[in-house]
């Protein structure tokens, strides 16, 4: 995530001993926020009140910016009556997937080339 | 004193010369069957445009041409859309696309020298292209939703946009050369349109100011990985001619100027360029029918402009529309809305007094004028290379200059008059634009 300072998740991903080790406590990590119980989605966490999230979020298919508008909504509902889903209702593992991350970096990576070619200086070959 | 003066003259008559044999196109086909042209100049810069049949005419949702022209030059699998321009303007270069009814042209303008860089970008447009769905959400549809309004602040060319429109009845030729917000063009259909288009066989690549070896020789190299075939739906241009009114006010600004008149449009059934007999009668009659002036402080003699000298504030030209298989020949009539039936009315008379009988002095004139109109057509590199790209495209070869001299040398007076015959038995089309309740119908002025 581009906001969490720094990760390790791309060296442990690399290597599957640690991935082994790590991934049932990243598990329990992510369960234990609470986050799946109401419906959410890791990357519905993410602070959007920014211009580079907001503009990523332009990004999103007109499904997908549905769908996260359901479930915030869904969560802040829940939220105000203090209760959980259902358990058969909490977000799956498998679709607590980074819809949002790779567009953010993608800007990210936008931006960034956009800066190098202001600064960049030019040699008469 | 007549030889001192004479050398210099011949030695310009034969510069000229040279300079013409260098401007015509010699042909080459790249490897896998791309057509390509180039004519070696002398210029500093060089100029190459990639023709596309892609145009409106071939397109199967209506303004999906138009979208897919603005969504060139973006992305590619090599290059973001932002290095593509940084370099391009590093390199003082230009990347142009336009659209005509039946092509669609990628152009390239750069300093000899560059040319390896600018086939390269060329051929990675029509391979690698992204087609990211950002790009088109982000600028490609704002883009065309400006051109679509600037266009149609324009009553001209809502005009003949209209006119070809009414014409060909919205099909093939009559598809309108903007994207219009009634129908919406997807993402998808761009794309499967581009798909469906950029293939080596629907494509011809013009070089100016670029050798034709070299040009074919980067061709081959830059655009292997274009598609092989690729196929449009084309069928015979029908024209059916009919009367269309556009309400249109002049848009906030221009209320004092020609925008605010009324606007006349009267169109018969021309000459397709595979008629070059009678493209080029046309192109004479247009010329004889003129209604442009050719010195500044007269209105000018042909028929046309006499309606100025007649009706005040009118004005009115000839049109000669030609495409592939079909064309349009009429006159633009435009005047205060008062006095827009008399003027539309003399219009239309005038052209029904050529058919009666034309002066062969008349039509020597006009001859020269039409000789002159097309060569300085040429002159311009986007133009020639228009032309040329769709005689590539569309018979294969690229007639010369001095062709078309010599089939407008030899337009007789009575060809004109049995054309301007023939020409006024096809169903009229008008086009009224400005306030409707002002305006005159097509029965009250042919």
């Amino acid at each position: 995530m581009v906001f969490a300072g720094l990760s390790l998740a791309k060296y442990i991903q690399q290597s599957p001993s640690l991935l082994r080790v790590i991934k049932p406590v990243a598990n329990a990590y992510a369960n234990a926020t609470g986050y799946r119980q109401v419906g959410l989605k890791y990357d519905d966490l993410i602070v959007e009140e920014n211009p580079r999230v907001q503009k990523a979020l332009k990004r999103l298919t007109e499904r997908e910016s549905y769908d996260r508008a359901y479930r915030l909504k869904q969560a802040s509902h829940l939220s105000v009556l203090h209760r959980e889903l259902p358990k058969d209702q909490w977000t799956p593992v498998g679709e607590d997937k980074r819809y949002l991350t790779p567009l953010i970096d993608e800007i990210a990576a936008e931006e960034s080339e956009r800066a190098a070619w202001d600064t960049a200086s030019v040699e008469k070959k | 004193m007549s030889i001192a003066r004479s050398a210099p003259l011949r030695s310009a008559i034969s510069n000229g010369l040279k300079a013409q044999q260098a401007r015509t196109f010699s042909t080459a086909k790249a490897a896998g069957s791309i057509n390509v042209a180039a004519a070696d100049d002398g210029a500093p810069t060089s100029t190459i445009t990639v023709a596309v049949k892609a145009g409106p005419r071939y397109e199967a949702v209506p303004g999906a041409a138009h979208v897919l022209k603005d969504f060139l030059f973006k992305s590619t699998d090599k290059r973001s859309a932002l290095r593509l321009i940084r370099e391009t303007e590093l390199n003082g270069g230009v990347l142009s696309t336009s659209l005509t009814k039946e092509h669609l042209l990628l152009t390239a303008e750069f300093l000899r020298g560059d040319e390896d860089y600018f086939v390269e970008i060329l051929g990675d447009v029509l391979s690698r292209s992204k087609f990211a769905r950002h790009e088109f959400e982000e600028e490609v549809v704002p883009q065309v939703q400006a051109e679509y309004g600037q266009a149609f602040a324009s009553p001209e060319i809502i005009g003949y946009d209209s006119l070809l429109q009414t014409a060909y009845r919205q099909r093939g030729l009559g598809s309108s050369l903007f994207a219009s917000p009634v129908t919406p063009v997807s993402y998808k259909t761009v794309v499967d349109y581009a798909k469906q288009v950029f293939s080596k066989n629907n494509i011809a690549v013009l070089g100016s100011g670029i050798e034709a070896g070299k040009l074919s020789e980067l061709v081959s190299k830059n655009f292997a990985d274009v598609s092989a075939s690729g196929s449009v739906p084309s069928t015979a241009s029908k024209y059916f001619g009919g009367e269309q009114r556009v309400a249109f006010a002049a848009p906030h600004g221009s209320e004092g100027g020609r925008a605010s008149f009324g606007h006349f449009f009267v169109g018969y059934e021309g000459a397709g360029l595979n008629d070059a007999k009678s493209a080029a009668e046309f192109s004479v009659l247009r010329s004889l029918l003129g209604g442009e002036s050719s010195v500044k402080w007269s209105k000018g003699l042909s028929p046309l402009s006499q309606i100025s000298e007649s009706v005040a504030g009118a004005k009115a030209e000839a049109f000669n529309l030609t495409f592939s298989d079909s064309g349009i020949f009429g006159a633009y009539i435009s005047a205060p809305h008062a006095a827009i039936q008399e003027a539309a009315s003399k219009a239309a008379q005038a052209i029904k007094e050529v058919a009666g009988g034309i002066k062969e002095e008349d039509v020597q004139k006009a001859i020269a004028k039409a000789k002159f109109e097309s060569a300085a057509a040429l002159e311009s590199r986007s133009y020639s290379h228009q032309a040329a790209g769709g005689q590539l495209l569309d018979g294969g070869k690229i007639s010369t200059l001095e062709e078309s001299f010599s089939a407008l040398d030899a337009v007789k007076a009575s060809g004109l008059s049995s054309i301007a015959e023939k020409l006024l038995k096809s169903k009229p089309t008008t086009v009224a634009v400005g306030d409707l309740h002002k305006l005159p119908y097509a029965d009250e002025c042919l």
